[in-house]
């Protein structure tokens, strides 16, 4: 059977982006890379980009009947228009999460896509991990028994710059969100409760704008499960990214992925490398397959397994965990 | 340094490790030990030394440098009021009283005859935790940030002992709150602790929990946490790790062998080492060798009247944040 090629396009050529692009030109044959729109484009990387069509609005991508699916990588509060008009335009969509800070603008395109009968896919990446994923299997297959504990690490190698920070949404809605997500992915299970305990240590800045830059966090899911998430922005030592599951019959532990795998051993110590820096490298793989199983969803006409549903539910905790910041309680976590 | 002379009150399995230890090292003689429910011990009678079912016969001694105290822990108090009438050191074992009042009645009584007095957080002294807070100290990882401790036990302790434990966190995880004081030199100053029963409904019975996740906030700001679990059916996972403006330390497991084996179905190693007496041989070892350094008049590092203090404190907080659901401010 002869595979149907896709035509798309890719609105946003920020870091994420211009990985997307790479990768469906490198490795993803089955898309035909048609389309991008960026106000500002990166000459440098676009000049490599063979027969692509380079726009600085999103006109000739709407307007483009071949384009069947759009990936939308442009800063999160243009996101919500960008997807409308796609989908109002019969475009099926993959976007950065978290498609919104609003949960009401969610909600309004889950039943616009209903209606339109159209995909929206969000890049909720780490769901697409091979070691994450080899963790559920296990998980589901009762290795652990009964679940009783999870712990999630994630912390970023380096503290993106103020101006970043400010528009991030927060700590909780930009980094932390990824772990909500997970939590819901791994088990199944809502979370019920959160309790964030935070501070500034790195960017004394973020005090002013209600955000912090480490925190640990609570909580419990629905089934009672108890999940512990630790944070922060900076480790100067890599991408910190492990997951522990805990039951009553053993435990699975997530370790970190190493730049490389040498150790030098002199007459004073070991040094081994680095963990990998960033969301990028780390990673890797799972973008790949997130946009694999877009296509397939696509050519198959199923809905794809992550959905703006998914991410309403993690800014909904997200949401309970910043009162919790505030009022220095646990939240319950409300979703309607 | 001229020889000691020590007894032991509490002949338990605790009071045993004490023995064997103080009998190994050099400047220190055992001369006696007391214990109420104690058989006469051939091999203890070979070695002199003199054994007792009552406590007074401590004042017969002809000299008595220091006593261990390693009775239960509701006995531990009295037996210190008691005692610092023979001797200024005094060792003893973890929580140094179930009660905060019982605790300042031996600080104004520490104070009062200065008493050389050590608590038994054999922890601060195993080799790796202690490299680890030198390093801290020495500013290697620059600021603190965060530190992370996961403290499980390999299966729980019989029903008839938690009944009498005061609970999980003063039996177990005060080791944990200890340990935290004692890597950051600093106080928890609010405290959040979740904990639930999992493991075998008659804890739940017993009105205590086995699993539970503690989320603290020292007196300088620094975020702490603890993940405990009754049972770890892999061993005693005992881990640390702390995070800093410069980078970050773990303490992983000390494991029962040195071996990985590879074959056609992957990679194994050993599991991590049974529980305490094994995990932390060495500290038991170095802290009675300490108390004995400092019983003939060196200064040493010790956990004192304050950190037994704090630990309950917290421990009495965790139980109180649990029942209420909700962060308590110390």
């Amino acid at each position: 059977m002869k595979k149907t090629k896709i035509n798309i396009g890719i609105v946003g050529l920020g870091r994420i982006g211009k990985m997307h692009a790479k990768n469906i030109c490198q490795s993803l044959p089955l898309f035909n890379l048609k389309s991008i729109a960026d106000p500002a484009p990166d000459i440098g990387f676009t000049r490599n980009l063979e027969g692509v069509i380079i726009g600085d609005n999103i006109e000739n991508i709407i307007t483009d009947k071949t384009i069947t699916a759009v990936i939308v990588c442009s800063p999160t509060p243009t996101h919500y228009e960008i997807i409308k008009k796609c989908v109002m335009q019969k475009k099926h969509v993959f976007c950065e999460k978290p498609i919104s800070f609003s949960e009401d603008e969610i909600k309004e395109l889950i039943t616009i896509k209903n209606k339109q009968n159209i995909f929206i896919q969000v890049g909720l990446n780490r769901r697409f991990d091979q070691d994450f994923l080899v963790a559920k299997e296990k998980m589901d297959s009762r290795a652990l028994g009964d679940i009783h504990t999870i712990h999630i690490t994630n912390h970023d190698a380096s503290i993106p710059s103020f101006k970043f920070l400010k528009s991030s949404g927060g700590m909780l809605f930009d980094l932390c969100i990824h772990d909500f997500d997970m939590l819901n992915f791994l088990t199944g299970e809502k979370i019920k409760e959160i309790y964030v305990n935070g501070g500034v240590f790195i960017d004394k800045r973020l005090r002013d704008i209600d955000d912090v830059d480490n925190a640990i966090i609570t909580l419990e899911l629905e089934n009672g499960v108890l999940c512990l998430i630790d944070s922060s922005r900076q480790t100067h030592y890599g991408y910190d990214q492990r997951i522990e599951l805990f039951g009553s019959k053993g435990m699975i532990l997530v370790e970190n992925k190493k730049d490389n795998l040498y150790s030098l051993s002199d007459s004073n110590q070991t040094k081994s490398s680095k963990i990998k820096h960033s969301f990028i490298e780390r990673y890797r793989e799972s973008y790949l397959n997130e946009l694999k199983h877009f296509y397939n969803s696509i050519v198959s006409n199923t809905t794809p397994s992550v959905g703006p549903e998914n991410i309403l539910s993690a800014i909904q905790v997200a949401e309970a965990g910043r009162q919790s910041l505030k009022t220095k309680r646990p939240q319950g976590v409300k979703y309607e | 340094m001229s020889s000691v002379d020590l007894a032991i009150v509490g002949f338990g399995r605790i009071g045993r490790i004490h023995a064997e230890n103080i009998l190994s090292m050099q400047g220190a003689n055992l001369k006696m030990i007391v214990d109420p429910i104690l058989d006469i011990d051939e091999g203890l009678k070979r070695g002199g030394i003199q054994q007792s079912k009552n406590i007074a016969d401590l004042f017969s001694l002809q000299k008595i440098d220091g006593v261990i105290i390693c009775s239960p822990s509701n006995y531990h108090v009295e037996q210190i009021k008691e005692l610092s009438k023979a001797t200024k050191n005094i060792f003893c074992e973890k929580p140094l009283g179930l009660s905060i009042k019982e605790i300042m009645e031996v600080k104004s009584l520490v104070d009062s005859k200065n008493l050389n007095l050590h608590v038994g957080f054999n922890r601060r002294f195993d080799p790796d935790f202690s490299s680890l807070k030198l390093s801290i100290v020495s500013g290697d990882i620059g600021d603190l940030h965060m530190i992370k401790i996961i403290s499980r036990d390999p299966s729980p302790p019989p029903i008839s002992y938690i009944e009498k434990s005061g609970g999980m966190f003063l039996d177990m995880t005060i080791h944990d709150f200890d340990m935290v004081k004692y890597l950051s030199g600093v106080e928890i100053s609010e405290i959040y602790a979740k904990g639930d029963c999992f493991i075998d409904p008659e804890i739940k019975k017993a009105n205590d929990i086995d699993t539970a996740i503690i989320n603290m906030t020292l007196k300088n700001g620094i975020l702490a946490t603890i993940n405990n679990s009754r049972k770890a059916v892999y061993g005693y996972d005992q881990r640390i790790e702390v995070l800093g403006s410069k980078g970050t330390m773990i303490v992983g497991n000390k494991l029962l062998h040195g071996v990985r084996k590879g074959t056609k179905d992957g990679f194994t190693s050993a599991n991590p080492k049974n529980f305490f007496i094994d995990r932390y041989k060495e500290s038991y070892q170095i802290e009675i060798a300490d108390f004995i350094r400092s019983t003939s008049g060196e200064t040493v590092d010790h956990a004192n009247v304050d950190d037994g203090l704090h630990a309950l404190k917290i421990g009495l907080a965790a139980n109180k944040s649990l029942l209420k659901n909700k962060p308590i401010q110390l």
